[in-house]
């Protein structure tokens, strides 16, 4: 337990510092990416010392570290508020894309995995698969703009865009719920293949036991135990995914503010939202593991 | 069947970017008559907001998607494979400090570092490339890493190292070969994402820069055209999910097909 969450810290510390190192090594100068060919020697001297970048780069790392713990990211070039504030009027837009796009998969896959698996071989079971594998292969960043199409456009039953008006969450949380559905399909099915052949099962059928009562109370509480690390994992997906979705129906979430901050070339902002990501993604996963620990009693043992 | 399916879509995306010189297509070609033109006799797919031809676009798109995923796949399996048998056989100290960095690399959300890079590293087929490899090779690394693992207890690597082979050599002969099948099938679902990476980055504008054609800023471009010229957005979509389904079906077919050659050595 301890050494977990200590590999943990030594892995988000590693994340952090990726971070850090990816805006501050890569070849090129930002602040002559920022002002362009033509801005006055004193401007760029007076931007690179706003930006702290007149200073080693050791010094740099420090002083970012010390301000991370305190919760300060810098200040956004463009609207100079600071980016923590930027990052938490966003981030609830996000979660909320996020959460939705999660509970639709879920509600897809499950129906549709437990369908496969119980009916296996049939045509209901290739279906679901080829449907699963439609899932997997429609890219996100088309699959939005087709829905607008179709469901705003056409048949004006959703609005385009935006997060205000009431049904806006719907086609966002489609188009970013969609792959998550299709893989999550897959692991419910051959999760529940692998349960359903195991000696308790046909113990289980020979006491006489309804085929209902098997698939839902005895098989799938077993077959769950897989899928939730999946969840975990995806669910951390759905954040870095959701980025492209927010792009597409102009979501005001964490993604959009990482897409304009970098076209606007605004650094500490750009630095800011990839942290945040990524953080929230290592926690998410970390979680689920401990949670999956918790539930299966056989992994301590093992 | 579905094999048939996805080996022709795969040939006739590979010839159609081979025979591309014999067509002679103009895809940056203004046409101010034909602009956002419907799909008809005389423009085949319909023409974009400059007039452009979509379906000599969706030929140069097809270009740099193969181009895009043959290099970065070439890359970053080359690369995942070396770092990740070096790590597996060696073990010990480099084997700890590998796997730590590809633990680090696993807990970055891929598309995400993706973005990040190309934004830093600014747009252009290269940067794009380069983004994609190092995203990509941890995948590779982590499976080789895995392989080597195992493989280094088998009989014949003992037989190598007894009859004193060098390191080197015994990874080169003895080991490296053998995780070859494995890494085959990670590599053609690799093709599947690496389009759909090269096509996402180029959507949010950080891949291929006009006026150069790709799926992914096609899509982009049609996006603001959906109600008066949908055919922008709708063919190059096409174009991917059929190139991305095939090459997935392919590494599923693949993936059966060299397990059952496992069972049988």
């Amino acid at each position: 337990m301890l050494t977990r969450v200590m590999t943990s810290l030594i892995t988000l510390i590693g994340v952090v510092s990726l971070v850090f190192f990816l805006i501050h090594l890569i070849p090129g100068d930002p602040v002559e990416y920022i002002l362009g060919d033509s801005a006055r020697p004193a401007d760029r001297e007076a931007l690179r010392s706003e930006l702290g970048l007149d200073r080693p780069v050791i010094i740099q790392y420090a002083d970012y570290l010390s301000g991370l713990v305190r919760l300060d990211l810098g200040h956004s070039l463009h609207s100079r508020q600071p980016v923590s504030e930027l990052l938490l009027e966003r981030l609830p837009a996000t979660l909320k894309l996020s959460l939705a796009a999660f509970l639709l998969a879920i509600l897809i896959a499950f129906p549709l995995g437990v369908l496969a698996a119980t009916r296996s071989g049939t045509s209901w079971d290739s279906g679901a698969m080829v449907l699963s594998l439609l899932g997997v292969s429609i890219p996100n960043f088309w699959l939005g703009p087709m829905l607008i199409l179709l469901f705003s456009l056409w048949l004006g039953l959703t609005p385009v865009s935006g997060m205000e008006q009431p049904g806006s969450l719907i086609l966002p949380a489609v188009t970013l719920g969609v792959s998550l559905a299709a893989i999550l399909a897959r692991m419910v099915r051959s999760s529940l293949l692998e349960v359903l052949n195991e000696d308790y099962i046909r113990t289980a059928r020979a006491k006489g036991v309804s085929e209902q009562v098997i698939v839902w109370k005895h098989a799938l509480s077993n077959a769950l135990l897989p899928v939730i690390t999946l969840l975990g994992l995806q669910f951390g997906a759905l954040l870095a995914g959701s980025v492209i979705t927010e792009k597409v129906f102009s979501w005001p979430g964490v993604g959009l503010l990482l897409i304009d901050a970098i076209q606007q070339r605004d650094y500490p902002v750009v630095q800011g939202a990839v942290l945040l990501i990524a953080v929230s993604y290592l926690v998410v996963n970390r979680l689920t593991d401990l949670l999956y620990r918790a539930v299966d009693p056989r992994i301590k043992v093992a | 069947m579905s094999r048939w399916f996805a080996t022709v879509i795969l040939l006739c995306w590979v010839s159609v970017v081979l025979l591309q010189p014999l067509l002679q297509t103009t895809p940056n070609q203004i046409q101010l008559d034909a602009i956002l033109a419907p799909p008809s006799m005389e423009y085949w797919l319909g023409n974009d907001a400059l007039g452009r031809s979509v379906g000599e676009r969706l030929l140069a798109g097809a270009e740099i998607a193969l181009l895009v995923s043959v290099a970065t796949v070439m890359i970053s399996a080359l690369a995942g494979t070396l770092i990740g048998a070096l790590s597996g056989y060696a073990g010990g100290m480099t084997d700890v400090v590998i796997s730590r960095i590809i633990d680090i690399m696993l807990a970055f959300p891929g598309i995400l570092l993706a973005i990040a890079l190309a934004a830093v590293l600014g747009p252009g087929i290269d940067n794009l490339v380069i983004a994609i490899s190092v995203v990509g090779w941890v995948g590779y690394a982590r499976l080789a890493r895995a392989q080597a693992l195992s493989l280094k207890q088998r009989e014949h690597v003992s037989a190598a190292i007894a009859l004193g082979s060098r390191q080197g050599r015994i990874l080169r002969r003895h080991i490296i070969p053998l995780m070859l099948a494995p890494l085959l099938v990670e590599a053609s679902f690799g093709i599947a994402a690496v389009i759909v990476a090269e096509a996402g980055l180029s959507f949010l504008g950080l891949g291929v820069q006009p006026p150069q054609a790709s799926w992914g800023s096609m899509i982009r471009e049609g996006a603001d055209f959906l109600l008066v010229a949908p055919h922008l957005a709708i063919f190059p979509g096409i174009a991917i999910f059929l190139v991305v389904l095939s090459a997935n079906l392919f590494g599923d077919w693949l993936r059966s097909r060299l397990d059952v050659r496992d069972e049988v050595a």
